[in-house]
Protein backbone atom coordinates (compact mmCIF):
# COMPACT_ATOMS: atom_id res chain seq x y z
CA UNK A 1 0.00 0.00 0.00
CA UNK A 2 2.89 2.48 1.06
CA UNK A 3 4.31 2.12 -2.86
CA UNK A 4 1.25 3.98 -3.99
CA UNK A 5 1.52 6.70 -2.19
CA UNK A 6 3.15 10.01 -3.68
CA UNK A 7 6.91 10.53 -2.89
CA UNK A 8 5.32 13.36 -0.80
CA UNK A 9 3.78 11.17 2.25
CA UNK A 10 6.56 8.27 1.56
CA UNK A 11 9.14 11.19 2.71
CA UNK A 12 7.13 12.53 5.25
CA UNK A 13 5.14 9.37 6.53
CA UNK A 14 6.93 10.40 9.98
CA UNK A 15 5.35 13.66 9.87
CA UNK A 16 2.33 13.62 12.87
CA UNK A 17 0.05 15.82 10.47
CA UNK A 18 0.83 13.53 7.96
CA UNK A 19 -0.36 10.49 10.15
CA UNK A 20 -3.53 12.00 11.23
CA UNK A 21 -4.40 12.79 7.66
CA UNK A 22 -3.77 9.74 6.83
CA UNK A 23 -5.69 8.14 9.88
CA UNK A 24 -8.94 10.69 9.16
CA UNK A 25 -8.89 9.23 5.52
CA UNK A 26 -8.72 5.71 6.46
CA UNK A 27 -11.95 6.12 8.65
CA UNK A 28 -13.67 7.85 6.13
CA UNK A 29 -13.52 5.95 3.18
CA UNK A 30 -13.58 2.39 5.08
CA UNK A 31 -17.30 3.11 6.15
CA UNK A 32 -18.29 2.83 2.26
CA UNK A 33 -17.17 -0.72 1.82
CA UNK A 34 -20.26 -2.63 2.68
CA UNK A 35 -22.73 -0.97 0.62
CA UNK A 36 -20.23 -1.09 -2.58
CA UNK A 37 -21.62 -4.38 -3.19
CA UNK A 38 -24.92 -2.77 -3.61
CA UNK A 39 -23.53 -0.95 -7.04
CA UNK A 40 -24.27 -2.06 -10.42
CA UNK A 41 -21.30 -2.87 -13.13
CA UNK A 42 -23.53 -0.23 -14.96
CA UNK A 43 -23.81 2.72 -12.45
CA UNK A 44 -22.38 6.24 -13.39
CA UNK A 45 -22.04 9.10 -11.23
CA UNK A 46 -24.19 11.40 -13.41
CA UNK A 47 -27.77 8.70 -12.63
CA UNK A 48 -27.71 10.97 -9.79
CA UNK A 49 -28.43 13.87 -11.27
CA UNK A 50 -31.51 12.11 -12.99
CA UNK A 51 -32.74 10.89 -9.97
CA UNK A 52 -33.06 14.01 -8.06
CA UNK A 53 -34.74 15.81 -11.06
CA UNK A 54 -37.01 13.05 -12.42
CA UNK A 55 -38.68 12.81 -8.81
CA UNK A 56 -40.92 14.89 -8.22
CA UNK A 57 -42.38 14.28 -12.41
CA UNK A 58 -42.28 10.73 -11.35
CA UNK A 59 -44.41 11.28 -8.60
CA UNK A 60 -47.35 13.08 -10.54
CA UNK A 61 -47.07 10.53 -13.62
CA UNK A 62 -47.96 8.19 -10.40
CA UNK A 63 -51.06 10.57 -9.35
CA UNK A 64 -52.64 10.86 -12.44
CA UNK A 65 -52.14 6.86 -13.29
CA UNK A 66 -53.63 6.29 -10.14
CA UNK A 67 -56.80 8.69 -10.63
CA UNK B 1 -28.30 59.20 14.29
CA UNK B 2 -29.32 55.73 13.59
CA UNK B 3 -32.52 54.48 13.31
CA UNK B 4 -33.05 51.53 15.04
CA UNK B 5 -36.78 50.87 14.31
CA UNK B 6 -35.65 51.37 10.57
CA UNK B 7 -33.07 48.52 11.09
CA UNK B 8 -35.02 45.90 12.62
CA UNK B 9 -37.82 46.09 9.94
CA UNK B 10 -37.55 42.65 7.97
CA UNK B 11 -37.20 42.65 4.31
CA UNK B 12 -40.51 42.50 3.02
CA UNK B 13 -41.31 45.18 5.82
CA UNK B 14 -38.86 47.57 4.47
CA UNK B 15 -39.77 46.57 0.81
CA UNK B 16 -43.22 47.61 1.09
CA UNK B 17 -42.46 50.92 2.91
CA UNK B 18 -40.27 51.76 0.18
CA UNK B 19 -42.67 51.08 -2.58
CA UNK B 20 -45.05 53.09 -0.68
CA UNK B 21 -42.76 55.95 0.21
CA UNK B 22 -43.20 55.86 3.32
CA UNK B 23 -38.83 55.89 3.41
CA UNK B 24 -36.82 56.96 0.57
CA UNK B 25 -33.92 54.56 -0.53
CA UNK B 26 -31.73 57.07 0.85
CA UNK B 27 -32.79 56.92 3.79
CA UNK B 28 -32.74 53.31 4.37
CA UNK B 29 -28.55 53.21 2.77
CA UNK B 30 -27.56 55.65 4.81
CA UNK B 31 -28.97 54.38 8.31
CA UNK B 32 -27.43 51.03 6.80
CA UNK B 33 -24.24 52.45 6.17
CA UNK B 34 -24.11 54.49 9.59
CA UNK B 35 -25.27 51.01 11.35
CA UNK B 36 -22.80 49.18 9.49
CA UNK B 37 -19.70 51.95 10.49
CA UNK B 38 -21.42 52.32 14.34
CA UNK B 39 -21.81 47.96 14.77
CA UNK B 40 -19.84 46.27 12.03
CA UNK B 41 -16.47 46.21 13.72
CA UNK B 42 -17.60 44.95 16.45
CA UNK B 43 -19.20 41.59 14.89
CA UNK B 44 -16.04 41.79 12.68
CA UNK B 45 -18.32 41.12 10.04
CA UNK B 46 -17.98 43.71 7.55
CA UNK B 47 -15.45 42.55 4.69
CA UNK B 48 -15.98 46.15 2.91
CA UNK B 49 -18.42 48.35 1.51
CA UNK B 50 -19.13 50.34 -1.60
CA UNK B 51 -20.30 53.36 0.06
CA UNK B 52 -20.62 55.69 -2.94
CA UNK B 53 -22.31 53.69 -5.32
CA UNK B 54 -24.63 52.75 -2.72
CA UNK B 55 -25.84 55.92 -2.19
CA UNK B 56 -25.69 56.93 -5.86
CA UNK B 57 -27.74 53.82 -6.79
CA UNK B 58 -30.27 54.90 -3.64
CA UNK B 59 -31.02 58.05 -4.86
CA UNK B 60 -31.56 56.44 -8.67
CA UNK B 61 -34.11 54.25 -6.75
CA UNK B 62 -36.04 56.80 -5.57
CA UNK B 63 -35.93 58.88 -8.84
CA UNK B 64 -37.33 55.50 -10.47
CA UNK B 65 -39.85 55.18 -8.43
CA UNK B 66 -41.12 59.42 -8.28
CA UNK B 67 -41.12 58.77 -12.24
CA UNK B 68 -44.01 55.92 -11.94
CA UNK B 69 -41.66 52.81 -12.92
CA UNK B 70 -42.89 49.74 -11.43
CA UNK B 71 -40.86 48.72 -9.07
CA UNK B 72 -39.09 45.25 -8.42
CA UNK B 73 -40.06 43.37 -5.20
CA UNK B 74 -36.96 44.81 -3.81
CA UNK B 75 -36.63 48.22 -5.06
CA UNK B 76 -34.26 50.32 -3.45
CA UNK B 77 -33.40 47.80 -0.53
CA UNK B 78 -29.75 47.57 0.39
CA UNK B 79 -28.37 44.55 0.69
CA UNK B 80 -24.88 42.64 1.75
CA UNK B 81 -23.26 38.89 0.59
CA UNK B 82 -20.77 36.47 1.37
CA UNK B 83 -17.59 37.48 0.25
CA UNK B 84 -17.83 34.65 -2.21
CA UNK B 85 -20.40 36.12 -4.56
CA UNK B 86 -18.80 37.50 -7.99
CA UNK B 87 -19.20 41.22 -9.10
CA UNK B 88 -17.35 42.56 -12.33
CA UNK B 89 -14.59 44.97 -10.86
CA UNK B 90 -15.44 44.10 -7.27
CA UNK B 91 -12.94 42.39 -5.08
CA UNK B 92 -13.83 38.87 -4.26
CA UNK B 93 -11.43 37.75 -1.59
CA UNK B 94 -13.43 34.79 -0.44
CA UNK B 95 -12.07 35.09 3.42
CA UNK B 96 -8.49 34.58 2.24
CA UNK B 97 -5.30 36.04 1.96
CA UNK B 98 -4.54 34.30 -1.35
CA UNK B 99 -7.82 36.22 -3.82
CA UNK B 100 -7.65 39.41 -1.41
CA UNK B 101 -6.69 41.25 -4.55
CA UNK B 102 -9.39 39.11 -6.87
CA UNK B 103 -11.37 40.94 -8.96
CA UNK B 104 -13.56 38.98 -11.11
CA UNK B 105 -14.80 39.98 -14.18
CA UNK B 106 -18.46 38.21 -14.32
CA UNK B 107 -21.51 38.67 -12.08
CA UNK B 108 -22.66 35.93 -10.29
CA UNK B 109 -26.64 34.84 -11.46
CA UNK B 110 -27.67 35.06 -8.11
CA UNK B 111 -26.60 38.83 -7.86
CA UNK B 112 -28.11 39.86 -11.11
CA UNK B 113 -31.25 38.29 -9.87
CA UNK B 114 -30.94 40.56 -6.96
CA UNK B 115 -30.71 43.34 -9.19
CA UNK B 116 -32.87 43.06 -11.31
CA UNK B 117 -35.67 42.99 -7.85
CA UNK B 118 -34.38 46.26 -7.29
CA UNK B 119 -31.69 45.33 -4.78
CA UNK B 120 -28.75 47.61 -4.09
CA UNK B 121 -25.63 45.63 -3.31
CA UNK B 122 -23.76 47.67 -0.51
CA UNK B 123 -20.75 45.85 0.53
CA UNK B 124 -19.27 42.00 1.56
CA UNK B 125 -19.26 40.17 4.70
CA UNK B 126 -16.89 37.91 5.90
CA UNK B 127 -16.74 34.01 5.71
CA UNK B 128 -14.54 31.44 6.21
CA UNK B 129 -11.69 31.10 4.63
CA UNK B 130 -12.59 29.43 1.23
CA UNK B 131 -15.94 28.36 2.47
CA UNK B 132 -14.22 25.72 4.05
CA UNK B 133 -15.42 25.10 8.15
CA UNK B 134 -18.16 25.31 10.18
CA UNK B 135 -17.76 27.23 13.12
CA UNK B 136 -16.63 30.57 11.47
CA UNK B 137 -13.22 31.19 12.71
CA UNK B 138 -10.78 32.71 10.13
CA UNK B 139 -7.27 32.85 10.85
CA UNK B 140 -6.89 35.15 7.87
CA UNK B 141 -9.48 37.99 8.42
CA UNK B 142 -10.37 37.71 11.94
CA UNK B 143 -13.21 35.77 13.79
CA UNK B 144 -16.81 36.74 13.59
CA UNK B 145 -18.35 37.06 16.49
CA UNK B 146 -22.22 36.14 17.26
CA UNK B 147 -24.08 39.24 17.83
CA UNK B 148 -26.28 36.76 20.82
CA UNK B 149 -22.96 36.96 23.00
CA UNK B 150 -19.79 38.02 21.14
CA UNK B 151 -17.95 35.30 22.81
CA UNK B 152 -19.82 32.86 21.15
CA UNK B 153 -18.96 31.40 17.45
CA UNK B 154 -21.71 32.84 14.75
CA UNK B 155 -21.22 29.69 12.95
CA UNK B 156 -19.49 29.30 9.10
CA UNK B 157 -19.10 29.31 6.71
CA UNK B 158 -21.30 32.07 6.19
CA UNK B 159 -20.02 33.49 9.58
CA UNK B 160 -20.63 37.34 8.33
CA UNK B 161 -23.86 36.97 6.64
CA UNK B 162 -25.55 35.29 9.99
CA UNK B 163 -23.79 37.89 11.93
CA UNK B 164 -24.88 40.59 10.09
CA UNK B 165 -28.43 39.59 9.25
CA UNK B 166 -28.95 38.67 13.14
CA UNK B 167 -27.09 41.91 13.96
CA UNK B 168 -29.39 44.11 11.86
CA UNK B 169 -26.95 45.43 9.67
CA UNK B 170 -28.31 43.84 6.92
CA UNK B 171 -31.94 42.59 5.80
CA UNK B 172 -30.56 39.85 4.38
CA UNK B 173 -28.25 38.14 3.11
CA UNK B 174 -26.67 35.19 -0.05
CA UNK B 175 -24.58 32.24 1.78
CA UNK B 176 -23.29 29.15 0.41
CA UNK B 177 -23.92 25.52 1.76
CA UNK B 178 -21.39 22.72 0.90
CA UNK B 179 -21.49 20.80 4.27
CA UNK B 180 -23.97 23.05 6.39
CA UNK B 181 -22.64 26.90 5.79
CA UNK B 182 -25.64 28.47 5.30
CA UNK B 183 -28.51 26.31 8.06
CA UNK B 184 -25.11 25.94 10.80
CA UNK B 185 -24.99 29.49 10.84
CA UNK B 186 -28.31 30.20 10.95
CA UNK B 187 -29.25 27.86 13.80
CA UNK B 188 -26.15 29.47 15.60
CA UNK B 189 -27.47 32.90 15.33
CA UNK B 190 -31.10 32.21 15.81
CA UNK B 191 -31.94 32.72 11.71
CA UNK B 192 -34.10 31.41 9.03
CA UNK B 193 -31.33 29.85 6.16
CA UNK B 194 -32.58 27.86 3.44
CA UNK B 195 -30.60 25.42 1.92
CA UNK B 196 -32.48 24.89 -1.73
CA UNK B 197 -32.37 21.74 -3.95
CA UNK B 198 -29.45 20.76 -5.60
CA UNK B 199 -29.64 22.86 -8.97
CA UNK B 200 -32.46 25.33 -7.73
CA UNK B 201 -30.86 27.96 -7.84
CA UNK B 202 -27.30 28.85 -9.69
CA UNK B 203 -24.38 28.88 -8.62
CA UNK B 204 -22.30 30.86 -11.69
CA UNK B 205 -20.31 33.60 -10.27
CA UNK B 206 -19.79 32.50 -6.60
CA UNK B 207 -16.57 30.62 -5.68
CA UNK B 208 -16.73 26.98 -5.94
CA UNK B 209 -15.22 24.69 -2.94
CA UNK B 210 -17.33 21.34 -4.34
CA UNK B 211 -18.88 21.57 -7.47
CA UNK B 212 -21.22 18.48 -6.77
CA UNK B 213 -21.97 19.87 -3.30
CA UNK B 214 -22.07 23.38 -3.15
CA UNK B 215 -25.43 25.42 -3.07
CA UNK B 216 -26.45 29.31 -2.94
CA UNK B 217 -29.15 30.20 -0.58
CA UNK B 218 -30.01 33.05 1.63
CA UNK B 219 -29.94 33.83 5.49
CA UNK B 220 -32.92 35.84 6.53
CA UNK B 221 -34.51 36.96 10.12
CA UNK B 222 -38.62 35.59 9.07
CA UNK B 223 -39.96 32.75 6.97
CA UNK B 224 -41.43 35.21 4.09
CA UNK B 225 -38.19 37.20 4.16
CA UNK B 226 -36.45 33.47 3.32
CA UNK B 227 -38.98 32.73 0.69
CA UNK B 228 -38.62 35.91 -1.02
CA UNK B 229 -35.08 35.73 -1.68
CA UNK B 230 -35.46 31.84 -2.64
CA UNK B 231 -38.56 32.81 -5.38
CA UNK B 232 -35.73 36.01 -6.86
CA UNK B 233 -32.81 33.87 -7.09
CA UNK B 234 -33.81 30.07 -8.10
CA UNK B 235 -34.12 29.14 -11.68
CA UNK B 236 -32.38 27.54 -14.46
CA UNK B 237 -29.42 29.08 -15.80
CA UNK B 238 -27.66 28.27 -19.17
CA UNK B 239 -24.24 29.74 -17.31
CA UNK B 240 -24.92 26.72 -14.39
CA UNK B 241 -24.47 23.25 -16.13
CA UNK B 242 -25.68 21.48 -12.94
CA UNK B 243 -29.62 23.78 -12.60
CA UNK B 244 -32.27 22.13 -13.91
CA UNK B 245 -35.46 22.88 -15.20
CA UNK B 246 -38.17 22.72 -12.47
CA UNK B 247 -41.34 24.49 -12.64
CA UNK B 248 -40.97 27.70 -9.68
CA UNK B 249 -44.02 27.66 -7.68
CA UNK B 250 -44.81 30.80 -6.17
CA UNK B 251 -43.32 30.36 -2.56
CA UNK B 252 -44.93 32.92 -0.39
CA UNK B 253 -48.43 32.63 -1.92
CA UNK B 254 -49.60 29.52 -0.05
CA UNK B 255 -47.46 30.51 3.30
CA UNK B 256 -49.97 31.34 5.38
CA UNK B 257 -52.55 28.08 4.45
CA UNK B 258 -50.88 25.91 7.32
CA UNK B 259 -49.87 22.39 8.25
CA UNK B 260 -53.11 20.74 9.64
CA UNK B 261 -52.58 16.77 8.62
CA UNK B 262 -49.05 17.66 7.54
CA UNK B 263 -47.00 14.56 8.50
CA UNK B 264 -43.67 15.50 10.14
CA UNK B 265 -41.16 12.31 10.69
CA UNK B 266 -38.67 12.50 13.28
CA UNK B 267 -35.31 9.97 12.35
CA UNK B 268 -34.33 7.13 14.58
CA UNK B 269 -32.16 4.22 13.71
CA UNK B 270 -30.59 3.37 10.64
CA UNK B 271 -32.10 1.01 8.70
CA UNK B 272 -33.09 -1.72 11.41
CA UNK B 273 -29.34 -1.17 13.30
CA UNK B 274 -28.61 -0.07 16.95
CA UNK B 275 -27.32 2.92 16.03
CA UNK B 276 -29.71 6.10 15.19
CA UNK B 277 -29.27 9.48 13.44
CA UNK B 278 -29.96 11.52 16.61
CA UNK B 279 -27.31 9.66 18.87
CA UNK B 280 -24.92 12.75 19.48
CA UNK B 281 -27.39 14.71 20.37
CA UNK B 282 -27.28 17.32 23.71
CA UNK B 283 -29.78 17.12 25.96
CA UNK B 284 -29.99 20.94 25.76
CA UNK B 285 -30.77 20.76 22.22
CA UNK B 286 -33.05 17.52 22.18
CA UNK B 287 -35.05 19.79 24.21
CA UNK B 288 -35.58 22.12 22.10
CA UNK B 289 -36.19 20.03 19.39
CA UNK B 290 -38.88 18.55 21.74
CA UNK B 291 -40.45 21.59 21.99
CA UNK B 292 -40.44 22.45 18.61
CA UNK B 293 -42.39 18.98 17.71
CA UNK B 294 -44.74 19.97 20.32
CA UNK B 295 -45.62 23.04 18.83
CA UNK B 296 -45.89 20.94 15.02
CA UNK B 297 -48.87 18.37 16.96
CA UNK B 298 -50.48 21.78 18.62
CA UNK B 299 -50.59 23.09 14.80
CA UNK B 300 -52.64 20.21 13.66
CA UNK B 301 -49.47 18.18 12.05
CA UNK B 302 -49.00 14.32 12.68
CA UNK B 303 -45.19 13.64 13.95
CA UNK B 304 -44.09 9.82 13.31
CA UNK B 305 -40.21 8.45 14.33
CA UNK B 306 -39.33 6.85 10.78
CA UNK B 307 -36.05 4.65 10.60
CA UNK B 308 -33.69 5.89 7.82
CA UNK B 309 -31.97 3.79 4.74
CA UNK B 310 -28.88 2.03 6.21
CA UNK B 311 -26.85 3.05 3.71
CA UNK B 312 -27.74 6.70 4.95
CA UNK B 313 -25.06 6.07 7.90
CA UNK B 314 -22.59 6.95 5.62
CA UNK B 315 -23.36 10.19 3.89
CA UNK B 316 -21.85 12.75 6.23
CA UNK B 317 -18.50 10.52 5.19
CA UNK B 318 -19.33 10.41 1.54
CA UNK B 319 -19.80 14.27 1.31
CA UNK B 320 -16.64 14.33 2.93
CA UNK B 321 -14.77 12.49 -0.09
CA UNK B 322 -16.34 14.48 -2.39
CA UNK B 323 -15.82 17.90 -1.03
CA UNK B 324 -12.03 16.74 0.15
CA UNK B 325 -11.28 15.49 -3.42
CA UNK B 326 -13.09 18.53 -5.62
CA UNK B 327 -11.69 21.17 -3.35
CA UNK B 328 -8.42 19.87 -3.33
CA UNK B 329 -8.38 19.80 -7.25
CA UNK B 330 -9.74 23.28 -7.10
CA UNK B 331 -6.56 24.34 -4.92
CA UNK B 332 -3.92 22.57 -6.38
CA UNK B 333 -1.95 25.03 -7.64
CA UNK B 334 -2.22 27.44 -4.69
CA UNK B 335 -1.42 24.61 -2.48
CA UNK B 336 1.87 24.10 -4.54
CA UNK B 337 2.80 27.14 -5.30
CA UNK B 338 1.58 29.25 -1.82
CA UNK B 339 0.92 26.89 1.01
CA UNK B 340 1.82 28.95 3.56
CA UNK B 341 -0.63 31.59 2.38
CA UNK B 342 -3.83 29.34 3.82
CA UNK B 343 -4.54 29.49 7.12
CA UNK B 344 -3.72 26.32 9.32
CA UNK B 345 -6.92 24.19 9.04
CA UNK B 346 -7.99 24.95 5.48
CA UNK B 347 -4.41 23.76 4.04
CA UNK B 348 -4.70 20.78 6.46
CA UNK B 349 -8.18 19.48 5.11
CA UNK B 350 -6.92 20.78 1.31
CA UNK B 351 -3.68 18.44 2.06
CA UNK B 352 -6.09 15.67 3.17
CA UNK B 353 -8.44 15.78 0.21
CA UNK B 354 -5.83 14.61 -2.18
CA UNK B 355 -5.11 11.52 -0.13
CA UNK B 356 -8.58 10.52 -1.18
CA UNK B 357 -8.09 7.73 -4.20
CA UNK B 358 -10.10 8.43 -7.89
CA UNK B 359 -11.77 5.26 -6.90
CA UNK B 360 -12.91 6.95 -3.33
CA UNK B 361 -14.25 9.50 -5.09
CA UNK B 362 -15.92 7.91 -7.42
CA UNK B 363 -17.64 5.09 -5.12
CA UNK B 364 -19.11 8.21 -3.29
CA UNK B 365 -20.53 9.78 -6.39
CA UNK B 366 -21.96 6.51 -7.11
CA UNK B 367 -23.52 5.72 -4.09
CA UNK B 368 -25.37 8.80 -4.37
CA UNK B 369 -28.02 8.04 -6.45
CA UNK B 370 -28.35 4.67 -4.49
CA UNK B 371 -28.85 6.35 -1.03
CA UNK B 372 -31.00 9.38 -2.55
CA UNK B 373 -33.49 6.73 -4.04
CA UNK B 374 -33.54 4.58 -1.12
CA UNK B 375 -34.05 7.90 1.65
CA UNK B 376 -36.95 8.79 -1.09
CA UNK B 377 -38.41 5.66 -0.67
CA UNK B 378 -37.96 4.87 2.57
CA UNK B 379 -38.63 8.92 4.07
CA UNK B 380 -40.78 10.50 1.67
CA UNK B 381 -43.24 7.58 0.81
CA UNK B 382 -44.31 8.06 4.52
CA UNK B 383 -43.65 11.81 5.41
CA UNK B 384 -44.24 14.76 4.06
CA UNK B 385 -41.20 16.69 5.89
CA UNK B 386 -38.41 15.48 7.97
CA UNK B 387 -37.64 17.38 11.18
CA UNK B 388 -33.76 17.14 12.27
CA UNK B 389 -31.23 19.12 14.90
CA UNK B 390 -29.06 21.66 12.83
CA UNK B 391 -26.12 21.73 15.52
CA UNK B 392 -25.74 18.78 17.43
CA UNK B 393 -24.26 20.57 20.42
CA UNK B 394 -25.19 23.87 22.23
CA UNK B 395 -23.35 26.84 20.08
CA UNK B 396 -19.69 27.09 21.53
CA UNK B 397 -17.44 29.95 22.55
CA UNK B 398 -14.96 31.06 20.20
CA UNK B 399 -12.11 29.81 22.41
CA UNK B 400 -13.35 26.09 23.30
CA UNK B 401 -14.07 25.72 19.47
CA UNK B 402 -10.75 26.98 17.80
CA UNK B 403 -9.26 23.82 17.23
CA UNK B 404 -7.48 25.29 13.97
CA UNK B 405 -5.79 22.45 12.93
CA UNK B 406 -4.67 20.41 16.02
CA UNK B 407 -4.73 16.31 15.95
CA UNK B 408 -8.68 15.57 15.71
CA UNK B 409 -9.65 18.51 14.24
CA UNK B 410 -11.17 16.28 10.73
CA UNK B 411 -13.34 14.78 13.17
CA UNK B 412 -14.65 17.47 15.13
CA UNK B 413 -15.60 19.22 11.82
CA UNK B 414 -17.23 15.56 10.90
CA UNK B 415 -19.49 15.78 13.83
CA UNK B 416 -20.26 18.96 13.50
CA UNK B 417 -21.81 18.71 10.19
CA UNK B 418 -22.98 15.58 11.00
CA UNK B 419 -26.88 17.00 10.76
CA UNK B 420 -26.13 19.18 7.77
CA UNK B 421 -23.63 17.45 5.41
CA UNK B 422 -25.83 14.90 4.62
CA UNK B 423 -28.61 16.99 3.12
CA UNK B 424 -26.01 18.54 0.73
CA UNK B 425 -24.88 15.04 -0.13
CA UNK B 426 -28.69 14.04 -1.19
CA UNK B 427 -29.14 17.68 -2.64
CA UNK B 428 -32.77 17.81 -0.92
CA UNK B 429 -33.89 21.53 0.21
CA UNK B 430 -33.38 22.02 3.64
CA UNK B 431 -34.58 24.83 5.33
CA UNK B 432 -33.22 26.22 9.32
CA UNK B 433 -35.35 27.19 11.68
CA UNK B 434 -34.67 28.86 15.32
CA UNK B 435 -36.43 26.92 17.84
CA UNK B 436 -35.32 27.91 20.86
CA UNK B 437 -32.16 28.76 23.29
CA UNK B 438 -30.27 25.87 25.29
CA UNK B 439 -29.02 26.90 28.78
CA UNK B 440 -25.79 29.29 27.48
CA UNK B 441 -28.53 31.46 26.43
CA UNK B 442 -27.30 31.07 21.94
CA UNK B 443 -30.34 30.12 19.98
CA UNK B 444 -30.60 26.54 18.40
CA UNK B 445 -32.63 25.76 15.13
CA UNK B 446 -34.28 22.85 13.78
CA UNK B 447 -34.37 21.71 9.99
CA UNK B 448 -36.69 21.01 7.90
CA UNK B 449 -35.98 18.77 4.67
CA UNK B 450 -38.05 17.94 1.99
CA UNK B 451 -38.46 15.49 -1.61
CA UNK B 452 -36.62 17.30 -4.04
CA UNK B 453 -37.50 21.29 -5.43
CA UNK B 454 -40.25 20.69 -2.32
CA UNK B 455 -38.94 24.16 -0.93
CA UNK B 456 -42.65 26.00 -0.85
CA UNK B 457 -43.65 23.08 1.27
CA UNK B 458 -40.79 23.62 3.87
CA UNK B 459 -41.26 27.12 3.71
CA UNK B 460 -45.05 26.86 4.87
CA UNK B 461 -44.16 24.36 7.28
CA UNK B 462 -41.96 27.00 8.86
CA UNK B 463 -44.02 29.96 8.71
CA UNK B 464 -46.72 27.98 10.11
CA UNK B 465 -44.33 27.28 13.66
CA UNK B 466 -43.07 31.01 13.31
CA UNK B 467 -46.57 32.20 13.52
CA UNK B 468 -47.41 30.05 16.21
CA UNK B 469 -43.63 30.37 17.98
CA UNK B 470 -42.92 33.86 17.66
CA UNK B 471 -38.89 34.53 17.73
CA UNK B 472 -37.59 37.66 19.17
CA UNK B 473 -33.89 38.80 18.74
CA UNK B 474 -31.51 40.33 21.55
CA UNK B 475 -31.29 43.92 22.00
CA UNK B 476 -27.78 43.77 20.44
CA UNK B 477 -25.65 46.36 22.38
CA UNK B 478 -22.62 45.94 21.03
CA UNK B 479 -20.01 48.46 20.02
Amino acid sequence: MKNKWSAFLDQNYDVPEVQFALKSVKIITGTKKRFLKHLSFETEPAEYGKALSAYKLDIQLEEEKNG
Amino acid sequence: MVDEALSRMSLTEISEALVKREVSSQEVVRNSLEELEKRGPSLNCVARLFPEQALAEAESADQELSSGISPGPLHGVPLLHKDMFYRTGKISACGSKICKDFVPDATATALLKLDQAGALDIGRLKMVEFAYGLTGHNEITGDVRNPWNPEYIPGGSSSGPAAAVAGFLSYGSLGSDTGGSIRFPASCCGLVGMKPTYGRVSRFGAMPLSFSLDHIGPLTRTVADCALLTQIIAGKDTNDSTSYYQPKPDFLSGIESGIQGLKIGVPTTYGNGPSGFLDQLHPEVQREMESSLAVFRSLGAKVVEIPLPENFEISNNMANIIAGAESSSAHANWLKEQPEDYGSQTRERLLTGLLFSAVDYLDALKLRKVILEDFLKQVFDKVDVLHAPVVPIPVPTLEESNIQANPGFIEYLTLLGHFTRPFDYLGLPALSVPAGLTDNGLPSGFQLVAPPFEEALLFRTARAFEKENPWSYPQVTLG
